[in-house]
């Protein structure tokens, strides 16, 4: 099995999209259509080795998400990387202040993608 | 009563009258105007997120049946090299096993050469044999004539030769005997001699028979040694065909993880839409708002929000520069772009 990187997004679409770009390229995907749902995944077990994110998004927003798996035991270190339409240069610094590992912005070529998560994930 | 559209002018009551229903019914007409539009919009953005789904859909489609070919592939590869390397130890086994079947053959066949050689000049030795019997032979047949004449000669003598006629009489009966026996001797080695041959002869077709079938083995063995070239040759090609689809594959993911990033402009072009949209409902109720005031008497001419506060208020929604670029490009001839970062960034 591959390593496993939990993708939130609330747009389907992009779920679908992302979720099969990593698939075959030999991942294993876990989705959530939200911060919260992220984190419920995340209490009921679900132990990913990166997260791949959105920013703007409803109930629980991406910078929100990264602060709170940063106090998550198990999560100080796991690689999280922002995937986002959103290019305000303060959003990005607020997600490096809350712990992120990288910020993209949307659209991400789909083998730059590959290239990121195999440099911030070791062993991937 | 004075009203002022733009720019200020004087009309008068009962045109004004006129002017504000007209605009009120115009401005009513805005609002499913608007709204169809926002429909139109959303029906777009519908069939577009469909289709989409649908495009990454069968994406996947392509991806599981192309895997599930490389995965067939490398079964019938496995099979393959197990199908190899059975064949190979079979071969090698059935090459030792003649080779050494060849051996023991030719070795044998040695000795058997040895063999005829061996009775052929034991059967020339026999044949000498023969030779001193014939003198043998002679011999006796001479002391048979000379024995004869001795008694003759003993006859002659009389009393003289009584004793002599003895000894030649004893000479005689040995000389008879001794033709006996050199005859018997002669026949013996005839008979020996004829089967000396017919064994020689025997021997030699075996001999034959052993090189015909060491020949036969040769060309066992040459067939083995092309059986095993030709299965090399097959099994490297094969092995070539399976690398080219591992690399035909690899192109295959590379192909589609591009494509399926292209999708995310989908989002981009969302994002930029959902503004619109939201612009749309603004510009819906800031029409509404003007109908209500029209017909209010005491509207003071001014609506809150004005549109253009709307129009800066849209500064705090916009997430992309794209957004942000036309907004300023429109409003004040600038653009922000400048200011974004990389769009990769690692921290």
């Amino acid at each position: 099995m591959g390593k496993i990187i939990l993708i939130v997004d609330d747009s389907a679409t992009m779920l679908l999209s992302i979720k099969s770009t990593l698939e075959i390229n030999g991942f294993t995907v876990l989705t959530a259509g939200d911060g919260v749902q992220a984190m419920d995944k995340i209490k009921e077990g679900a132990r990913p080795d990166l997260i791949l994110t959105d920013i703007n998004m409803p109930n629980m927003d991406g910078l929100e998400l990264i602060r709170n798996l940063r106090k998550t035991p198990g999560f100080r270190f796991t690689p999280i990387l922002t995937l986002t339409t959103e290019s305000q240069a303060a959003k990005r610094e607020e997600a490096k202040m809350y712990g992120a590992t990288g910020w993209m912005v949307k659209p991400v070529m789909g083998p730059d993608l590959i290239k990121v998560i195999k440099q911030v994930l070791p062993g991937a | 009563m004075r009203i002022t559209f733009g720019k200020e002018r004087a009309v008068a009551p009962d045109r004004t009258v006129f002017l504000l229903t007209a605009v009120g019914k115009e401005l009513e007409s805005l609002r499913p105007y608007l709204e169809i539009m926002r429909r139109q919009i959303a029906g777009a953005m519908e069939v577009t997120d469909s289709s989409v789904m649908g495009v990454i859909q069968r994406i996947n489609t392509v991806h599981e049946l192309t895997g599930n070919q490389v995965e067939r592939i490398q079964d019938s590869m496995e099979t393959s090299r197990d199908l190899v390397h059975v064949a190979e130890e079979h071969s090698g086994h059935l090459h030792e096993l003649v080779e050494l079947v060849r051996t023991v053959i030719q070795s044998h066949l040695l000795e058997l050469d040895g063999n005829i050689q061996r009775t052929q000049a034991f059967a020339e030795e026999i044949a000498d044999l023969s030779e001193i019997a014939e003198v043998v032979a002679e011999i006796a047949t001479q002391s048979e004539l000379l024995s004869v004449n001795a008694l003759i000669q003993a006859a002659q003598a009389r009393g003289v030769g009584a004793a002599f006629s003895v000894v030649a009489n004893e000479i005689l009966k040995m000389a008879t005997k001794a033709g006996k026996a050199a005859e018997g001797i002669r026949d013996r080695i005839g008979s020996l001699t004829e089967k000396m041959a017919t064994e020689i002869e025997k021997l030699k077709a075996l001999s034959e028979k052993g090189q015909g079938t060491s020949v036969s083995l040769n060309r066992i063995i040459e067939d083995l040694q092309a059986f095993e070239s030709r299965f090399n040759a097959s099994s490297q090609s094969l092995s070539g065909t399976i690398d080219g689809l591992h690399a035909n594959n690899t192109q295959v993911v590379t192909n589609l993880t591009q494509a399926l990033g292209l999708i995310q402009f989908q989002d981009v072009v969302f994002q930029r839409i959902d503004h619109v949209d939201k612009a749309l409902l603004e510009l819906t109720q800031h029409s509404q708002a003007m109908v209500a005031n029209l017909a209010d008497p005491a509207w003071e001419g001014a609506l809150k929000p004005t549109l253009k506060d709307r129009m800066d208020q849209h500064q705090l929604f916009y997430v992309m520069s794209s957004q942000r670029d036309v907004h300023d490009s429109v409003l004040n001839g600038t653009t922000s772009r400048s200011h974004d970062g990389p769009a990769i960034e690692l921290f």
